[in-house]
């Protein structure tokens, strides 16, 4: 669970995985007494069944000691019948409760991460809209976007921003970073969010691109080391309404982001 | 409660999961720790039997126990060993312990067969391979406390695994997770490296087998993290240490 996820469902995730987590380990402590047990039962039993066949095979042994023996015979039987029994409906148990695990522990990244998505998306809608909007008719546009930005991370505190609009000469992108990351971590970071954004944007990999980046010095660097714990957001520019061809979006980190399929992950919708 | 990140690149993760506060757990506070190479883990000392739901759960952020190859014991101790059984119920895990109790770990109580998953670790120590060819080494500390005892060497990392070595006896969730201070952390270990470890020998042996290897952090299994000069501190402290048979009076005395 990263930082943006509701704090309830953190708590929600993590008891009810401890809880499914605890009754295995109680099983497995539960079983392995059943399992000592049963091997003693199995050798006194059998300690005891065989007395008793010694004394019914006897010339002189009565029909109550060849009955008992017969009784004890069949309740060896039954024992192993209850055994087996037992540790199948352990084995099922066992495997029902880790599939259970697993479900659930997907479920809720699942869940997590598409809750984020929605607040981001819903909330912010309009901010995002401001920065695209103001693209041609904001003179001052640097200082204005980082005022927006400012607000902006206030409710949402990401790692990256960016906004890149597909012009006559090729990609322009402005990247805007809260603090200072070190220069290998934004080598590490930008060349696959160019590939991002160039496929987003339905442009060839090679295309030239235009990366001007701005650091917001009003927060210090938070983000997480590597491209690979990153999840992006993005949004396609309205065309329609500013008369460009653009993208823009949030980059933020995950400690998830390296075990999920990252198709699953970028969410791209239009505004 | 939360996990700890210790390193991070691209292909490898190292994570002190679960990092317990004050009081959540009976007995002695433990670190277990996860290190994730691609898509293998590898679980370190995963702790005493109570324990297993807390750890999974901190676990699942980041790997499933399918992708658990291996758990490594540093030593035999109920709050390593404990929980294992139930690891071995939910991970296919190999479990790599020292020779010296291979035949002892069952007697903690282990589903069936799991015995052919014990892989015993020679004297000299072993290295465990992931598939792409990187190593951790398994380096031998033995009497450090237990007789057949190893700590995990992570050559990407840089850091040093190392069981009850360093080890705190730490309660309060107050304490950071790290050892900057040396000298202010020595009390935390003081009483429990002059009685547990068993001899300067033993040190001096281990540090001879440790030798020049470059160290980013020693976590140990119980308390805070040493990195940064911290570690340089540690060592020199340990090089001098009295401990264990060189204290050992009689009538069952110890020396201060």
């Amino acid at each position: 669970m990263n930082r943006f996820v509701p704090s309830n469902l953190v708590v929600l995730r993590r008891d009810v995985l401890c809880a499914a987590s605890a009754l295995l380990e109680e099983q497995v402590r539960a079983s392995q007494a059943f399992s000592a047990i049963a091997k003693t039962l199995h050798r006194v039993h059998g300690e005891l069944a065989n007395s008793l066949a010694e004394l019914a095979g006897r010339a002189d042994a009565d029909l109550t000691v060849r009955q008992l023996a017969r009784r004890c015979q069949t309740l060896r039987t039954t024992l192993a019948l209850v055994e087996q029994h037992y540790q199948a409906d352990v084995v099922r148990q066992r495997d029902a409760l880790r599939a259970l695990l697993a479900a659930f522990n997907e479920s809720s990244k699942v869940l997590a991460q598409t809750l984020v998505e929605k607040d981001l998306l819903d909330r912010h809608r309009m901010v995002l809209e401001r920065v695209v909007l103001s693209y041609e008719r904001v003179i001052n546009w640097l200082p204005f976007i980082e005022e927006v930005l400012k607000e902006f991370h206030a409710i949402f505190p990401f790692d990256l921003f960016f906004v890149a609009f597909a012009e006559k000469h090729g990609l322009t992108a402005h990247l805007f970073y809260p603090g200072r990351p070190t220069a290998a971590q934004r080598s590490d970071l930008e060349p696959q969010l160019v590939r991002e954004l160039l496929a987003r944007l339905n442009q060839p990999f090679d295309a030239a691109v235009d990366l001007a980046v701005h650091y917001l010095d009003w927060t210090p660097w938070f983000g997480i080391a590597t491209a690979q714990c990153y999840q992006l957001l993005t949004e396609k520019v309205p065309d329609h309404r500013s008369g460009l061809a653009g993208i823009l979006g949030v980059g933020f980190g995950s400690p998830h982001a390296r075990v999920r399929d990252r198709s699953q992950r970028t969410a791209p919708a239009c505004v | 409660m939360r996990n700890l990140e210790l390193y991070r690149d691209s292909n490898h993760l190292c994570v002190l999961l679960h990092e317990t506060e004050g009081n959540e757990e009976e007995g002695i506070h433990s670190n277990q720790y996860l290190i994730l190479h691609r898509e293998e883990g590898v679980l370190l000392d995963p702790g005493g039997f109570g324990v297993m739901p807390d750890v999974l759960e901190a676990m699942l952020d980041y790997c499933t126990p399918e992708q658990i190859k291996a758990i490594i014991l540093s030593h035999q101790d109920p709050d390593i060993v404990g929980g294992l059984a139930s690891w071995l119920e939910i991970t296919q895990a190999q479990v790599w312990i020292s020779r010296l109790w291979t035949r002892f770990i069952p007697h903690y109580g282990l589903p069936p067969k799991a015995v052919e998953r014990l892989i015993a670790i020679p004297d000299e120590g072993a290295r465990f391979t992931w598939n792409d060819g990187t190593e951790l080494e398994l380096l031998p500390a033995h009497f450090l406390h237990s007789e057949g005892n190893f700590h995990v060497y992570d050559p990407t990392s840089q850091i040093l695994f190392s069981g009850d070595l360093g080890a705190a006896e730490m309660s309060s969730a107050a304490l950071s997770p790290f050892v900057d201070d040396f000298p202010a952390h020595v009390c935390q270990i003081a009483g429990f490296h002059r009685r547990y470890m068993v001899s300067h020998r033993a040190v001096a042996v281990w540090r001879a087998t440790l030798g020049d290897r470059p160290l980013s952090m020693i976590a140990p299994q119980h308390g805070a993290i040493y990195r940064g000069r911290a570690i340089t501190d540690f060592l020199a402290w340990i090089d001098e240490l009295p401990c264990g048979v060189d204290c050992l009076q009689p009538g069952g005395r110890f020396l201060p």
